[in-house]
């Protein structure tokens, strides 16, 4: 052990216990700040929502223990079968079109002169911070039925216009078109990451062989860059699965109830409502769904080791 | 190869109009009279300059564009150094349990905000911060902390630890060696992590519209959704609605511009150390 800490010599007769409290001292200087805000306004509230859906609270009065009741009754509601679907719905497809697009663009990206590389990577990442209200509200614009972009196209080359947020079956494809060509966003820059820093010998080996570039992105990129697809589908899941601000601001759930999700029947539920005993209930299960997402998809996407 | 070549500088123009075309359409529209937004067809950009509607707009939203100045910085302020203290401590400090208290850190990223947004709330309102900038401060500093604690301690465990010893050794004290040494040499990380949380409070909209009643008192994105509402896109001063996109958007544009490697290695060390 070092005989001075922090330019102290410890005195002979109480050593140890002065260096040790001073030691503690400093640990808790550094520790508590960010423990603190942790604790009340990350860890509390956690333990305090798993807690609260075993009470029904309507925010004045005191609140009443109801068991499971809460759970169930948001499970039996006609709703419940409709909001599930709708997350299913919009959790898949964002899945997909955050893979698909995001990994399109990174091979563009890297199959570019590098100097044109590094500024298209950075062109194309400058709009993450885009405002998602702004986002939201410009597709809102751009999807007016008729007079908007989209429609304006789709009639110019004899499509059907369609009335979008206003049509119950196509309102959740709306929803989802909303950022549009999706490839601003973190999963683009994991996988330009993963495609810049594929080893130099595969790659060899496979131009060796004559593969072409897109023999190349099934036959090499794709199952090397295993791990990279795992995060990508994690991350875009998880935030499909809570992000219902999108509809809030466009459909508030509707054309009736074409689309309703489970954050957005919580929100509704505690701050229209004021159940907030059953918004926490909701938001337990939603927080379980979210866990067992992200368990099947790391272990279905498990990086093979030979 | 050369084939390869034309065709990715090709498909890289494609997405990138792609990835741009709407906020084409919104400085465009940003310039014209209402009634032109729809009627004069969307696709002429750029056909009127009428520059009234950015000061409409600014007098719409630069209230609550200074407000978010003033949350951010101290957000930035309380979530940063708490932030960097907790990973210097995570770092350099031995103690018992840390390794379980980092995972503990780690498994917040996996708790989503619809689990915490209602008790969240009740907390605020317990602690007598509802409608007032605590409100916002607070829950964003620390919902900073998993990914700024996570990314700081990545950084100092890479400063060489002779460079420490050596200081202590000349008779430093642990808080002149965190001062003198280990803060120049953060600096860099330490804007990586200023921009991360500015750029989650600029963009936050719904916990905004939920613990501020105060139309003055919010933030931006609350702020430019109620100038939204309160014109609408179709009325004669629709243009203003889209300079207010506009004003909402070019700070965060400036910003990251010029920013960019810090923005990109947070974003990306970040998710590679999950």
């Amino acid at each position: 052990m070092d005989v001075t800490f922090m330019g102290v010599e410890p005195r002979v007769h109480r050593g140890v216990s002065w260096w040790r409290y001073r030691y503690r001292a400093v640990l808790a200087v550094l520790l508590l700040p960010s423990l603190l805000l942790i604790g009340v306004f990350s860890y509390y509230p956690a333990v305090r929502s798993l807690i609260g859906g075993f009470y029904q609270w309507n925010g004045f009065s005191a609140p009443t223990y109801a068991g499971i009741s809460q759970f169930r009754q948001y499970i039996q509601a006609p709703t419940f079968g409709i909001e599930a679907r709708n997350l299913g719905i919009l959790v898949g497809g964002s899945v997909l079109i955050s893979l698909v697009s995001q990994f399109t663009a990174a091979e563009i990206v890297m199959h570019m002169p590098r100097r044109a590389a590094t500024a298209a990577k950075y062109v194309l990442v400058l709009p993450i911070v885009l405002p998602p209200l702004v986002l939201i509200e410009v597709w809102a614009y751009l999807l007016q039925p008729g007079s908007g972009l989209i429609d304006r196209i789709f009639g110019a080359v004899g499509l059907p216009q369609p009335t979008w947020f206003s049509d119950p079956h196509l309102a959740l494809v709306g929803i989802l078109l909303v950022g549009f060509p999706w490839i601003s966003n973190l999963g683009f820059l994991i996988f330009l990451g993963g495609l810049q820093n594929l080893p130099k010998d595969v790659l060899d080996a496979g131009r060796l062989d004559g593969l072409s570039a897109v023999r190349r992105v099934f036959a090499i990129d794709i199952p090397l860059l295993m791990p990279q697809f795992r995060i990508v589908v994690i991350l875009s899941g998880i935030f499909a699965v809570q992000n219902f601000i999108p509809i809030l601001l466009l459909t508030n759930g509707g054309p009736g109830t074409a689309t309703l999700v489970p954050g957005l029947d919580m929100y509704q539920s505690a701050f229209q409502n004021d159940q907030y005993g059953y918004g926490m209930a909701i938001g337990t299960l939603l927080f379980v769904a979210m866990l067992i997402f992200t368990l099947i998809v790391m272990r279905a996407l498990r990086p093979r080791t030979n | 190869m050369g084939r390869y070549r034309w065709i990715s500088l090709l498909g890289g123009a494609v997405i990138v109009v792609l990835t741009y075309f709407p906020i084409i359409f919104v400085v465009s529209n940003s310039l014209k009279t209402g009634r032109n937004i729809f009627s004069s067809g969307v696709f002429s950009l750029f056909t009127q300059f009428n520059y009234q509607n950015y000061s409409t707009a600014w007098s719409g939203v630069s209230r609550s564009l200074v407000n978010t100045v003033i949350v951010a910085a101290a957000a930035i302020v309380l979530g940063v150094a708490a932030a960097a203290l907790g990973a210097y401590a995570f770092s350099q400090l031995r103690f018992r349990g840390k390794e379980l208290l980092f995972v503990a850190y780690l498994a917040l990223l996996l708790i989503p905000s619809t689990l915490t947004l209602i008790p969240l709330f009740l907390t605020i309102q317990k602690l007598g911060f509802f409608n007032t900038w605590w409100a916002l401060v607070l829950p964003y500093a620390a919902s900073a902390q998993p990914l700024l604690v996570l990314i700081f301690r990545g950084f100092f465990d890479q400063i060489p630890n002779e460079l420490l010893e050596s200081a202590r050794t000349d008779g430093c004290t642990e808080a002149q060696v965190l001062v003198r040494i280990v803060a120049p040499l953060t600096r860099p990380v330490l804007l990586t992590g200023a921009i991360l949380v500015t750029i989650n409070v600029w963009g936050d909209y719904l916990w905004p519209t939920i613990v501020i009643q105060d139309p003055h008192r919010t933030t931006i994105s609350a702020g430019v959704q109620q100038f939204v509402s309160s014109f609408g896109l179709n009325v004669s001063s629709g243009g203003s609605v889209f300079a207010a996109f506009v004003i909402a958007t070019v700070p965060m544009f400036v910003l990251v511009g010029f920013t960019m490697r810090y923005f990109v290695s947070g974003l990306t060390e970040g998710a590679t150390k999950l």
